[in-house]
């Protein structure tokens, strides 16, 4: 069975996405910033979610989806890999 | 030494498309103006508009061009005129006591710029007493809300300016080239086209099924609530809920016109193309579109059609159906107009989609005043198409929402609006903000 990755790992991957395909260049994003006021808006959002199934094969379902969650990449890394685990 | 600007700035495949609309409409009068509205806690002085709009024209003269398509099967441009360019007309006007700018918000939409002949943007100032209204008013394929957005803070910025000495560096105006090649742009839009296809076997109706005159007058009425003070569901604030509820209020207003509730919805959403963060270009409609397809909800279980809407998104985003249909349009530009709906669901009545609908996300978030004055609301309204004649417009500022029912006066009446209104106000749990 293969071992859950850890938050660390999966919060830059999350972060690398949003800087790459989201964000302006002039506007990077940190882990612990909050994506809602970074402009981070339901669409964008949805693309992350995209994202990260692709790369670890974890759906957010629309129940799991609060405010806590999609805080920030650390809060959504963390979700994922408890969701791994 | 800076490089002289191209005198002429071909169209997007999304501006070439609403272009198209209007040629769904042949014969009556149609406007496809679109309008940004921002309050001001102060007087406006016309002159620092006109003196910002005079320093903004050397980076951007195409605001101040027309649009002409070179004979026979040129792309669509703006074009700089040989004389240079037209400096955008700003008017003044007076708000009379009791009168509210709803009167001349209409008067805007029914008021057609001929991107052709006249330059495709104009500014009003209405004095409020104390207060005021800037209204910008331009033909929407020039460029999109966030782009009408864009043109207001580079003004306000020229304006604060201590001298007509050029910016340090050329703002981004214009969208990026598709750095793609040729073939993998071809590829995308076959599957783009093939995509459309798919939508098309059942054609949409919507609600302007009485004959419409040769001018229909453009109506529309912006509602302003308060979101709960109480942490909110994120899924609420989002699209797909937000269209959802559109999608309930429209039931109700189908079942009242006894149009078929088996068919349905088709509905374009435009999904803004620009990074997050900065306001991006200004010229174009820098958008791709989803047809977001979903039967009329008669049970009126917002939330399983919300989800049904979120993961129809979710797949098209994980099918590169934006990108394809965004590549797709981009091949429009080189057909005639009437050539570019072979592919798409209008039926022979021309109706297009069910209802329009688009969320414009937080106005100016990042600008407290311009040209001066404080920033105390706005919002954006679109002229609708004939067919379908309503489009609901979801907006936000300082925490004030904004929804704004725009129809075309034959289809709708303004009960009909107070009604989709409520729908949309006891399914976001919002309250009525007191004026």
């Amino acid at each position: 069975m293969a071992a859950a990755p850890a938050v660390a790992v999966v919060t830059a991957a999350i972060v690398r996405y949003l800087n790459t395909e989201i964000m302006a260049a002039s506007h990077a994003i940190a882990a612990e910033d909050d994506l809602a006021a970074a402009g981070v808006d339901s669409m964008a959002l949805l693309k992350v979610l995209v994202f990260v199934e692709r790369e670890f094969g974890i759906w957010v379902p629309d129940e799991d989806l609060t405010d806590e969650v999609i805080q920030s990449a650390r809060t959504l890394a963390a979700y994922v890999c408890g969701r791994a685990t | 030494m800076t490089a002289a600007l191209p005198r002429s700035v071909a169209l997007l495949g999304p501006d070439v498309i609403l272009l198209a609309m209007e040629t769904l409409a042949a014969g009556r009068a149609t406007s496809s103006n679109a309008v940004l509205v921002v309050q001001l806690d102060g007087v406006l002085e016309a002159e620092r508009v006109r003196r910002a709009l005079g320093r903004f024209l050397p980076t951007c003269p195409w605001l101040g061009g027309r649009l002409v398509r070179p004979w026979p099967w040129g792309k669509l441009a703006w074009r700089v005129p040989a004389g240079g360019p037209t400096l955008p007309p700003v008017r003044t006007t007076t708000l009379a006591t009791g009168a509210t700018i709803g009167a001349l918000v209409d008067r805007e939409l029914d008021t057609p710029l001929d991107p052709y002949r006249e330059v495709p943007l104009r500014i009003t100032i209405v004095a409020a007493g104390a207060a005021s209204h800037l209204v910008l008013t331009w033909a929407h394929a020039l460029m999109d809300p966030h782009g009408s957005e864009h043109v207001l803070r580079l003004l306000a910025e020229l304006d604060e300016r201590p001298s007509d000495a050029a910016p340090a560096g050329p703002p981004l105006l214009v969208a990026p080239t598709d750095p793609r090649s040729f073939r993998e742009r071809g590829a995308l839009a076959s599957r783009g086209a093939a995509h459309l296809r798919s939508l098309a076997p059942v054609p949409p109706v919507s609600p302007a099924a009485a004959p419409l005159g040769r001018s229909p007058a453009r109506r529309q009425r912006c509602f302003r609530f308060t979101a709960p003070a109480a942490p909110s569901d994120r899924l609420r604030r989002g699209l797909p809920w937000r269209l959802a509820v559109t999608a309930k209020a429209m039931t109700a207003l189908f079942t009242a016109r006894g149009l078929p509730t088996n068919v349905p919805f088709l509905i374009p959403v435009s999904i803004n193309r620009r990074a997050r963060g900065e306001a991006g270009p200004v010229l174009g409609n820098y958008l791709a579109f989803h047809f977001a397809r979903c039967l009329p909800p008669l049970d009126g279980d917002t939330e399983r059609t919300a989800r049904a809407l979120r993961d129809q998104l979710a797949a098209a985003v994980r099918r590169d159906e934006l990108e394809a249909t965004w590549a797709g349009m981009s091949f429009a530009r080189y057909r005639p107009l009437r050539g570019m709906f072979r592919e798409l669901p209008w039926t022979a009545a021309g109706d297009f989609c069910s209802f329009n609908f688009a969320d414009t996300d937080a106005l100016l978030p990042d600008r407290t005043h311009l040209f001066g004055a404080p920033i105390a609301g706005g919002h954006h309204v679109a002229a609708v198409p004939a067919r379908p004649g309503v489009g609901v417009f979801f907006g936000r500022r300082d925490g004030i929402e904004s929804l704004v029912v725009s129809w075309v006066a034959s289809v709708l009446d303004d009960a009909d609006a107070v009604r989709i209104a409520d729908v949309v106000r006891d399914e976001m749990g919002w309250q009525p903000v007191r004026e």
